[in-house]
């Protein structure tokens, strides 16, 4: 299938949104892990 | 897609911890025996010399020596694998007298299930001794996980034990090693654990030729990983913003290997980087060391706790898996991934540099891996 069509077969919302949460995990330097993330 | 920035400014944090290489992760392989038989096992107890494994003395005086050596100011935790180490009967006994060191109080087991299922009452005292997290296998709805685990009866105390678990406050993760036979199970199997057993996480392996499964009939074709890597894909973008909430389940594909620049960090909470050796110590059975009991034990030591003081072979060892440019060879040495993969995982690279298994070139080019031999799930 390839990497570009198993992303086009996801909801463009849904990509969008973890597009964002992509950056944070990139960016990152008892829950603070995940609260930072994804809050 | 998050521009080139933000990869660099991971490159760069991953290329510092590197170099650093802190003590964060101690991987302890307890045993190599076992109460099941599973066809899949990557490291079963017919490959090694079972009376070779440590005492009690010699694995608490292991614990306390690096306690003592190390700068323990980064350590993060201590992962427990096997074989099954609920079959080790002075598991109880180490648990208790490491976790009265401070920076032995968060400790994952990765159990069958068997032993805890039938011992419920363990688990008040597994959290008096440091344990906070539990890892459960289950490959597959009833049948098929009985089958594959050679057992009738091991669904159930496999189920059991992670709703216990989960009852008792220990952080969950239900693994699965998709395989040709469970493949068409896994979005059901996922829903029924994420409804009725809650864990923190339902973590999806894809299966290595090695060990009892070595015949390869087991491990997936290219369209077969592209197709549980597109569940992984769907499922984490559609539910990713609840992952905040403690109680919500999170997908993650395991430490199969980097994904691509366009697909990494859409499939588990982390961006992956295989930590071998970098940050993760690993002690196999037999007190040989090693960096994580995933990787075959062909693959050769750093070096053997019963002749050698662990600092010293943590500080002048395992340059292979801090030095990247000798496995870069093969799909590896044009590849436009190189620099944020590094090679992948360790489990999937022989001695000679040769890499047996890339995700992403199976994803991204439908390579086909199969006749290769490769590392370990459990």
């Amino acid at each position: 299938m390839g990497i570009e069509k198993m992303l086009e077969s996801v909801p463009r919302e849904n990509l969008e949104k973890a597009q964002v949460f992509k950056k944070r995990l990139l960016a990152y330097q008892g829950g603070t892990y995940f609260q930072a993330i994804y809050k | 897609m998050p521009s080139d920035s933000f990869l660099e400014k991971w490159r760069t944090n991953i290329e510092d911890l590197v170099e650093k290489h802190p003590l964060q992760i101690i991987s302890w392989e307890a045993t190599r025996r076992c109460n099941l038989n599973c066809l899949h096992c990557g490291s079963p107890s017919e490959e090694v010399e079972l009376q070779e494994e440590l005492t009690t003395d010699e694995v608490i005086g292991a614990f306390y020596q690096i306690a003592e050596d190390f700068d323990m100011s980064q350590f993060r935790h201590i992962n427990i694998t096997g074989g099954e180490p609920f079959v080790r009967k002075d598991l109880l006994t180490i648990l208790r007298e490491i976790s009265k060191n401070p920076s032995y109080r968060n400790i994952d087991i990765q159990t069958n299930g068997v032993v805890l299922a039938r011992n419920p009452d363990l688990f008040p005292q597994l959290k008096q001794y440091g344990v906070t997290g539990i890892g459960v296998s289950i490959d597959g709805l009833q049948e098929t996980h009985d089958r594959f685990r050679g057992r009738k009866g091991s669904y159930g105390l496999a189920y059991q034990t992670a709703k216990t678990a989960v009852e008792n406050g220990l952080t969950v993760t239900v693994s699965t090693v998709a395989n040709t036979t469970n493949i068409q199970e896994i979005p059901r199997l996922y829903e029924l654990v994420k409804k009725e057993i809650k864990p923190r996480i339902y973590r999806v392996m894809t299966l290595d030729p090695i060990g009892r499964a070595s015949d390869e009939k087991y491990m997936l074709s290219p369209e077969q990983t592209q197709e549980v890597i597109g569940f992984l894909l769907k499922e984490y973008t559609a539910n990713c913003q609840d992952y905040h909430n403690p109680q919500t389940t999170m997908v993650e594909l395991g430490c199969g290997g980097w994904l691509g620049k366009d697909l990494e960090g859409l499939v588990r909470p982390f961006i992956f980087h295989c930590v071998a050796g970098i940050n993760n110590l690993g002690i196999l059975y037999d007190g040989k060391l090693a960096a994580c009991s995933n990787i075959p034990r062909g693959f050769g030591f750093e070096g053997d706790l019963r002749k050698d003081r662990i600092k010293g072979v943590w500080d002048n060892q395992y340059q292979r898996y801090r030095n990247f440019e000798w496995k870069k060879q093969g799909d590896c040495k044009d590849c436009g991934e190189w620099d944020y993969c590094h090679g992948g995982p360790m489990h999937k690279r022989e001695s000679s540099g040769k890499m047996t298994d890339c995700l992403f070139q199976t994803i991204a080019n439908s390579k086909n891996y199969r006749s290769c031999s490769s590392g370990g799930q459990k």
